[in-house]
């Protein structure tokens, strides 16, 4: 998952973190996607 | 006497197999708990295909009435999975020392957040200095909204003001009465906004095009510990968005029948892009 700075882009600290991947899990979908 | 006797038998065997631990011969249902601020059209129409039951699967929508109780409902486990929007997501995820929420699928990657305005602004600057309505000032649609107005040269606090106001229906109604003077109207309420004389002044598009919007969020422990079920109703839900995307006038009617909504509503809940569910990398 591509790095976006969060915090830049809304201007504020974010409870988690600036990263994108910290708010996303794409293993799940990885899990199905080749099943459609 | 003897056939008696081999009848009592094979009922006793035919018992104890049935009352056997760990012996089903009905598959076991699984109830997932969803809250939406509607119905999620792909989650009703995997149910309407028979897709989720095929799974031993079934789903219980709960109309949420704010991103607040949505989100808590999420973190204390009310709810399994949650329709919303990305900045919820953002918003809530560790808040506080709270469970960390995930996104793992976009709902609808056409997701348009609409901007209105009163019918006195006619550009960005007129709004310096003026309130905007939101629904909670650090959450929803607030940071989109600052996100846009940032591109045009105003701050939070410094050239307007975010006032909580709650959904759609209540910010139209506060710029109509000249508490709120722009707002995100998300659909229909931009419509509802420019008929009632507010207007239309662009979306997020233009400075966050690859933005998230509508998401599937799950509670990243319960996520893992329910690997199985969450992963067959994915399947199921990428299956309909499948099949809507590729003949969404079929998935209209199957929607209609599933829900008695008119044939165009049901058109209309459908995802205005579903690009196979995964949420764009670029942000």
């Amino acid at each position: 998952m591509t790095v976006l700075d969060l915090r830049n882009l809304f201007g504020y600290q974010l409870p988690m973190g600036p990263r994108l991947d910290a708010y996303v899990d794409a293993s799940f979908f990885d899990d199905v996607s080749g099943g459609t | 006497m003897r056939n008696r006797c081999w009848l009592l038998v094979m009922c006793m065997v035919c018992t104890i197999v049935l009352v056997w631990p760990g012996t089903s011969f009905a598959q076991e249902v699984r109830v997932l708990h969803i809250s939406a601020f509607a119905q999620d059209a792909l989650t009703t129409l995997a149910q309407a295909s028979g897709s989720l039951a095929a799974a031993g699967l079934d789903v219980q929508t709960t109309i949420a009435p704010s991103s607040t109780e949505q989100m808590q409902g999420l973190s204390d486990g009310t709810y399994d999975i949650a329709a919303t929007a990305f900045d919820n997501v953002l918003a809530w995820s560790g808040r506080t020392g709270g469970a960390t929420i995930v996104s793992i699928a976009q709902t609808d990657s056409g997701t348009l957040l609409p901007i209105a305005v009163r019918p006195e602004i006619s550009d960005w600057s007129d709004l310096r200095g003026k309130p905007l309505g939101v629904d909670a000032v650090d959450t929803a649609f607030a940071v989109v909204l600052r996100r846009v107005l940032r591109a045009h040269g105003l701050e939070l606090n410094t050239d307007y003001t975010f006032v909580p106001f709650g959904g759609p229906a209540a910010r139209l109604a506060a710029m109509q009465d000249g508490r709120a003077y722009g707002a995100i109207l998300n659909p229909p309420f931009d419509a509802m906004g420019v008929a009632a004389g507010m207007r239309a002044f662009g979306n997020q598009t233009e400075v966050l095009p690859d933005y998230p919007g509508g998401v599937l969020a799950v509670r990243a422990d319960w996520a893992e510990a329910n690997r199985q079920d969450l992963d067959a109703f994915l399947r199921a839900w990428l299956q309909a968005g499948t099949s809507a995307a590729s003949d969404p006038d079929a998935a209209a009617v199957m929607l209609a029948n599933a829900t008695g909504v008119p044939l165009p509503a049901a058109r209309s809940a459908l995802p205005v892009a579903f690009n196979g569910g995964a949420i764009q990398e670029r942000g």
